[in-house]
């Protein structure tokens, strides 16, 4: 069993050092810090000696398992080969969400929309 | 073979212009031959009874990374426009640049992607330093199935668009308030504007604008065809603009801002069949200029037709399909 992003549910991708995240079945978005995403990059599997220790002053341990209860991430049956990288660039274990845009997102921009107000405003969407 | 086509819902041909793209898209591949189901990507269970996979907008695109099947099958990202250029104004920075990494991700994702302007594809080649976008006509514009290309004998100019698109509000808003009244000092024309647009009477009247609801596809052509001008003060947006392409098409030059050009720019200056203007006075200035020289507007009108005829005809859209259809198959490896 190894750490992986929860299957079907959430997809994700890296891109210039900073890792993205959407749970698709409540359409959060998540954008993790440099320093997150250098173990998230590495998933399936994290290292037991990254997970051990500490960035910022947080526990990778932590962090993990903040993202586990938040349905982010879970134990599974996959085949892993973990980062092993430790280059931190010091902007900590944190991430950016909102949890609205996924509700933006599955809008047809085009006609889902309040007249008054126009696109992306609708019923719901804390825009 | 046997394609799915996806989007977030049922498509609305008859009341928007990105299902009649999508509709249009289907039509094409239905007319290479291949059979095509449509479904909205909640209802797809899986992919693997498909050879290949079409994503419609970003959304969809997104939520179909998780279906049973998705990277078994070639796939397309059909992006329609890049929606974080167009979010920024509404959304603020961090929510647009969310949506520019969503975006990103089909970029990556998806074999092929396709956008409508050649300067989409390029921005998306660009972004990712390897050639995995192309661009293709959004809109097919075949036989108009109108009575003739007559134009009425009185001065008209044609404003057509959602009133539930906010482009479109801050275009009709302009037009109103700033463009058509410069024009009426000058110019006794009357303003349509085609869509679900609310007007107060003694304004429509003073300036004899008339609002044209609920038009049938044919009713649409005749009165953008029978119209002088077509105008498109869009204060901001992304993408090939199907009210723009259609006015050319059906004969009628346009006069808009740059984001109604966006795609039909010519490559040294100037756009096809139309002229660009982007402030109200100068927008009114080159309406009148236009109004009062029937050589000019004729010569536009060829020019936006030929244009049209070139990108946007069923043969063009069907060539471009094809080729589409044979990268994503290939892999989207080519070397050019």
């Amino acid at each position: 069993m190894n750490l992986a992003w929860r299957s079907p549910g959430v997809v994700s991708d890296t891109v210039d050092g900073v890792t993205i995240a959407i749970d698709l079945d409540n359409g959060a978005y998540y954008q993790f810090s440099a320093d997150a995403s250098v173990i998230l990059e590495g998933l399936p599997g994290v290292d037991a000696t990254l997970l051990a220790s500490e960035v910022g002053g947080l526990s990778v341990q932590a962090f993990i398992d903040q993202l586990v209860d938040l349905g982010l991430l879970e134990m599974r049956s996959v085949d892993a080969d973990p980062s092993t990288l430790t280059e931190f660039v010091g902007d900590g274990l944190s991430f950016q969400t909102f949890t609205d845009l996924a509700h933006i997102l599955m809008l047809d921009p085009i006609h889902d929309v309040d007249r008054p107000m126009g696109w992306p405003h609708t019923d719901g969407a804390q825009t | 073979m046997r394609i799915c086509v996806s989007d977030a819902g049922p498509l609305t041909p008859q009341r928007d212009a990105g299902s009649r793209a999508t509709f249009d898209v289907i039509q094409t591949l239905e007319s290479l031959g291949h059979h095509v189901d449509f479904l909205p990507v909640s209802e797809v269970a899986s992919l693997r009874d498909f050879d290949l996979f079409v994503a419609s907008r970003p959304g969809p695109a997104v939520h179909a990374l998780r279906l049973p099947g998705f990277g078994e099958i070639p796939n397309v990202f059909f992006g329609h426009d890049l929606h974080f250029q167009r979010m920024g104004s509404v959304v603020g920075q961090d929510k647009t640049e969310a949506f520019r990494r969503m975006e990103l991700m089909c970029w990556r994702s998806y074999g092929v992607t396709v956008y409508p302007s050649s300067e989409e594809a390029e921005y998306v080649n660009t972004t990712l330093g390897e050639l995995r976008a192309v661009n293709a006509p959004i809109f097919v514009m075949g036989d108009l199935e109108a009575g003739s290309l007559e134009k009425s004998d009185e001065p008209s100019c044609v404003f057509v668009g959602s009133a539930s698109h906010e482009p479109n509000q801050g275009a009709v808003k302009l037009l109103v308030e700033e463009v058509w009244p410069q024009v009426r000092d000058v110019v006794p024309a009357q303003l349509l504007l085609v869509g679900e647009w609310d007007v107060p009477g003694d304004l429509a009247e003073s300036l004899s604008i008339s609002i044209h609801s609920n038009l049938t596809e044919v009713e649409l052509n005749d009165l953008v065809s029978a119209s002088w001008l077509s105008l498109a003060p869009l204060p901001f947006g992304a993408g090939v603009k199907r009210k723009v392409v259609h006015a050319l098409h059906c004969g009628t030059p346009v006069v808009g801002s740059r984001f109604a050009f966006q795609g039909i720019e010519k490559p040294r200056k100037g756009v096809w069949g139309g002229v660009q203007a982007d402030d109200p006075a100068s927008a009114a200035a080159c309406v009148v200029e236009l109004l009062a020289d029937p050589a000019e507007r004729a010569a536009k009108s060829r020019e936006g037709r030929a244009w049209v005829q070139s990108r946007y005809s069923p043969e063009a859209l069907r060539k471009q399909w094809l080729e589409i259809v044979n990268l994503a198959h290939r892999g989207m490896r080519f070397d050019s």
